[in-house]
């Protein structure tokens, strides 16, 4: 910068064209970019299109305008859609709620154990982030092996404690548990290992200062570690959220969607097994391509409320 | 934490001896926790490991055995040698699949990270902008557009119809940007005084310096797309070509019980990829540490 | 399957099948088509057939009846109309695989029982006997396959699914009511509330079930190797008035291909027509075959073997095949022999393209009664009907009335 003084009247020359010429950061971001328009942007604008016909790609012949039908379905009450639509969407969010806590807490705590210079830290930490590295049919089968009511390990052990086991893969609330637990083992750790790198950034001296003033353990979290990891919390929370939110193969594979309730629609059917139902299974991809919208909607609103709660980033 | 702090607070003479014990009790405790923890994280998988080991008779014995009372290795051979489950071919698939992922993720990631991060261009905001506002978009919206191309491309059936569509997903642009954008700029500028060029910056300087962001980015990628389930089925029809997850699923097809032979899938899926994760697993939590993420 | 496939490779050096089998097998088949990488041959589930014809993925296969040389008193009616949709044959029986009764014939002979219950009162009255402490007489889910038994009790009283055309849902009647109620009242009687799929199954492992009512194909699960005691099959008691089961049928297509090609379609007849005749292979997993000789073959022994080329006289391909069925047959008595009677009153749903969807309310209003969730057993099977009706009505103007290209 400095050096450019005695050359300014050559480069200023140089600069206006090279400022035209400089290809360099599109050719860098371009290999992404057209790869992001083909399959991010394209498929949006052409999922908004299809979501306006009745559509089956095997069947172009047959396809037909619908309009705004295909969302009408959503909000009518008393369509094929209606019911199963909205008891999916329903369900989805409880399971955000039901997952995204202990997704954030317990990674939380475990990583609090962890950041210490005790021995064996690093073997828990390998334990304890093991079951992401299994694929989710693994988990979703290994999980409903166990909890299945006849000879599954819990029952098994409940019942030689004298209680009476629930059925945990067909009946509500506990249909749940057995999804969150299964979601829970297996992505705690991605997190507990965001966090606990985060924690290891925060300088000692903020702490030795806090001891000083006499804070316990407790408040020192409170006034230290917890402001320092808001961040990487925000960021938990959020990807949290957004994986929770679809929510397909551990319902899948696990309980089928089920139990089944009175008036239709699986207790623990996600919205997503519900698109999937009716694009792939029933072949409706237009009212496939419309749900899929109307969800999308949703999350960005909540992701946008998200922000607005937890972050007055930048 | 909770260890490291009584650490901290000035000892007086008196209370030494209790402050220690003090210590010892509380790491005592979190070890205990710890441990119970650890179980249950190990338990399940010893159950799959265990049930893949028992005769068909046994799967549901009402006595529960944790070690199997006869060893067998039945159900590995049936699946091993049931054509129709080709298990290591699967296996293979799945680590072409991921690794090519991988690396080409990481190539166009991280030169688009580089040059949002850096570079001045116009439309340079707003572009980024409408790159993380996808983020929040639900992946299954695209599922069904993305087929049809997919179909009219002509990659159905064929690993670049699996590849082709994660290439174009947006977290790992972010991820990478935010940490180019921490590295300090003295380095890059250092660099550019020299004659460097914006390419030559980018190669001897940056991306060194992103090694360990790459590499988790790179373990991000690799897992996300080995546990794939739903774009795989979709894509893929011969069962030559099918990867793991949704081959998994056909061992649980609705005419077969054969439990012992899904553990066993699951037990041989698993391993090879935890035996990869506990090798590198030191190495994954120091490059989560120094990534921009985890550092704001 | 594989080895049938295998066997007729080695006899047919001039065509090679390869075969391949799939999770999520229609999702499959669609992208196969979508692909234009659709096989020669493919089997489909019978109330499958309608549906995959409107979805331009299989075609008619009528050219192909000659040379296959099958014709419809080779099979029992039921599963020879189910191939067939708007006037044109899609395909072909291969086997029906019929709701089947599992028993543990040890606990049976502790209890004295000396025969598997055929009727109502039979069957109550075994139930109810082997009922007892940490034993169940008779284990029924709240999930698959209710679905299945409540179509069996349904059409043994009278009902049933839909009306004469498939265009409404027929099971809220009485007939209905009555089967669902006699499912709950067996449920409390003999079963444990609420059980998730496959548990009635993994008990009977366990050995503490006397009955299940489950798939034909879990044969090799339940009987045999599979459990540590005596565990047989037969067929589904008649609990009400008339003989009726239901079952599912594999059914042989042929996809719909770019460029018709003689030689491809002549092939695809031989290996059609070798599949048949080689069923009894087929029915060793625990599936019954369609075709009437090799059935009649299985229930006979040996003897059948005769049948089975009588039938095949008709097919330019079938000669040596039918040999090979005699010399199976002569194996004994196939766990499937005791089903070969009760598939004869197999019932199917109506061929109307998309009718597997118009179900799904039907099995979640079953499971809602099963698990205690409704209690109102008509008022669940009203809305079920009422639900399917609207699924039926899109369906008919999503397909149209004939499958268009």
């Amino acid at each position: 910068m400095a050096t450019g003084v005695q050359q300014q009247s050559v480069a200023a020359r140089g600069a206006r064209r090279r400022r035209k010429v400089n290809w360099t950061p599109y050719l860098f971001i371009l290999p992404h970019l057209i790869l992001f328009i083909v399959f991010l942007g394209y498929p949006f604008f052409s999922g908004l299109y299809i979501s306006l016909f009745q559509y089956d790609i095997l069947r172009p012949a047959a396809s037909r305008f619908v309009g705004l039908g295909n969302y009408a379905n959503l909000f009518t009450p008393g369509t094929p859609q209606y019911q199963t639509f909205w008891n999916g969407l329903i369900n989805t969010i409880e399971f955000v709620v039901y997952s995204v806590p202990p997704l954030v807490v317990i990674p939380l705590l475990l990583a609090l154990l962890l950041n210490t210079r005790m021995r064996g830290v690093n073997l828990f930490r390998a334990i304890y982030f093991a079951p992401w590295a299994l694929s989710g049919a693994v988990v979703a089968l290994l999980w409903w092996w166990i909890f299945q009511s006849q000879g599954g390990l819990i029952n098994y052990y409940l019942a030689d404690l004298g209680m009476r086991p629930p059925r945990w893969l067909n009946t509500l609330p506990w249909a749940w548990v057995t999804i969150v637990v299964a979601t829970v083992w297996w992505t705690l750790g991605f997190n507990m290992v965001i966090i606990l790198a985060a924690l290891q950034d925060i300088p000692d001296y903020l702490y030795e200062a806090s001891a000083i003033d006499g804070a316990t353990g407790i408040q020192a979290f409170f006034r230290i570690t917890l402001p320092m990891l808001r961040p990487v919390m925000i960021f938990i929370i959020t990807t949290s959220i957004i994986a929770s939110f679809n929510l397909f193969i551990q319902p899948f594979i696990m309980t089928n969607g089920g139990p089944a309730q009175a008036g239709g629609g699986g207790g623990t059917e996600s919205v997503m097994m519900r698109i999937y139902n009716e694009g792939f299974v029933r072949n409706l991809q237009g009212s496939a391509a419309a749900m899929s919208f109307v969800v999308a909607s949703i999350m960005i609103a909540i992701s946008y409320i998200n922000f607005r709660v937890f972050g007055k980033r930048d | 934490m909770a260890a490291t702090t009584p650490s901290r607070v000035a000892p007086t003479r008196e209370p030494r001896i209790s402050y220690r014990r003090k210590l010892l009790i509380q790491r005592i405790a979190i070890y205990i926790i710890l441990v119970v923890v650890a179980l249950i994280f190990l338990l399940p998988m010893f159950w799959m490991l265990s049930t893949s080991l028992k005769p068909k008779s046994q799967w549901f014995a009402r006595e529960i055995q944790w070690i199997p009372e006869t060893f067998t290795t039945a159900s590995y051979q049936r699946l091993l040698n049931n054509q129709s489950t080709p298990i290591g071919l699967w296996f293979i698939n799945s680590l072409i699949v991921g690794t090519i992922a991988t690396t080409l993720i990481l190539i166009i990631d991280s030169l688009a990270a580089y040059a949002y991060a850096r570079m001045e261009f116009r439309g340079r905001k707003p572009l980024f902008a409408l790159l993380l506002a996808t983020l929040f978009l639900p992946g299954l919206m695209f599922l069904i557009p993305n087929f049809v191309t997919i179909a009219r491309l002509g990659f159905l059936n064929s690993f670049t119809g699996v590849i082709l569509p994660g290439l174009a997903g947006v977290f790992g642009v972010f991820f990478l940007r935010q940490f180019f954008e921490g590295i300090p700029r003295d380095l890059e500028e250092a660099a550019q005084i020299d004659g460097a060029s914006q390419v030559q910056t980018f190669f001897r300087i940056a991306l060194p310096l992103a090694k360990p962001a790459i590499a988790t980015l790179a373990i991000i990628t690799f897992l996300a797309s080995w546990n794939d389930f739903l774009w795989p089925l979709l894509i893929l029809k011969d069962r030559e070509l099918q990867t793991l997850p949704p081959g998994l699923r056909t061992l649980q097809g609705a005419y077969t019980s054969e439990y012992g032979q899904m553990m066993a899938g699951a037990v041989i899926a698993a391993v090879p990829v935890l035996v990869i994760y506990v090798t590198l697993q030191r190495f994954i939590v120091q490059s989560v540490a120094t990534t921009g993420l985890a550092g704001q | 399957m594989g080895q049938m496939v295998d066997q007729f490779n080695e006899e047919h050096p001039n065509i090679q099948v390869t075969m391949t089998s799939q999770g999520e097998y229609y999702t499959q088949l669609s992208t196969a088509a979508a692909s234009n990488t659709l096989p020669d041959v493919a089997i489909v589930h019978v109330d499958q057939v309608a549906t995959q014809a409107f979805r331009n993925i299989i075609q008619p296969i009528d050219d192909l009846v000659g040379q296959i040389g099958v014709s419809a008193g080779d099979f029992p009616e039921p599963v020879w109309a189910g191939g067939e949709v708007n006037g044109k044959r899609y395909s072909i029986p291969l086997d029906i695989h019929p709701l089947t009764m599992f028993y543990n014939a040890d606990l049976f002979q502790t209890a004295g029982i000396s025969n598997p219950p055929t009727n109502r009162q039979e069957f109550e009255q075994a139930a109810q006997q082997l009922t007892s402490g940490d034993n169940n007489g008779f284990m029924i889910t709240a999930g698959f396959p209710v679905a299945q038994i409540f179509a069996t009790l349904l059409h043994q009283n009278g009902g049933s699914w839909f009306n004469e055309d498939g265009t409404k849902a027929a099971w809220n009647s009485p007939e209905g009511v009555e089967a669902l109620q006699w499912m709950q009242q067996a449920q409390q009687n003999y079963s444990q509330p609420n059980l998730e799929v496959d548990a009635e199954l993994n008990a009977f492992k366990g050995g503490t079930v006397g009955m299940v009512w489950n798939g034909i194909w879990q044969t090799t699960n339940l009987t045999g190797e599979g459990v540590d005691f005596a565990g047989q099959t037969a067929a589904v008691p008649q609990i009400f008035d008339q003989p009726a089961v239901w079952a599912g049928s594999h059914q042989f297509t042929r996809p719909v291909q770019q460029n018709a090609d003689p030689c491809r379609d002549a092939a695809v007849a031989i290996f059609i027509r070798y599949m048949l005749d080689n069923s009894v292979t087929w029915a060793r997993a625990g599936q019954v075959p369609a075709s009437n000789a090799v059935r009649q073959s299985i229930v006979s022994g040996g003897a059948g073997g005769a049948g089975a080329s009588a039938s095949a006289a008709a097919g330019g391909a079938g000669a040596s095949a039918s040999a090979a069925a005699g010399d199976d047959a002569s194996g004994g008595l196939l766990p499937s022999a005791a089903l070969a009677q009760s598939v004869e009153t197999a019932v199917f749903p109506p061929s109307v393209p998309g009718i597997t969807d118009a179900f799904a309310p039907l099995d979640e209003a079953i499971s809602a009664v099963m698990s205690g969730s409704a209690t109102d057993i008509q008022a669940a099977l009203n809305d079920a009907a009422s639900r399917a009706d609207q699924i039926l009505a899109e369906n008919q103007q999503n397909f149209g009335t004939a499958p268009q290209q």
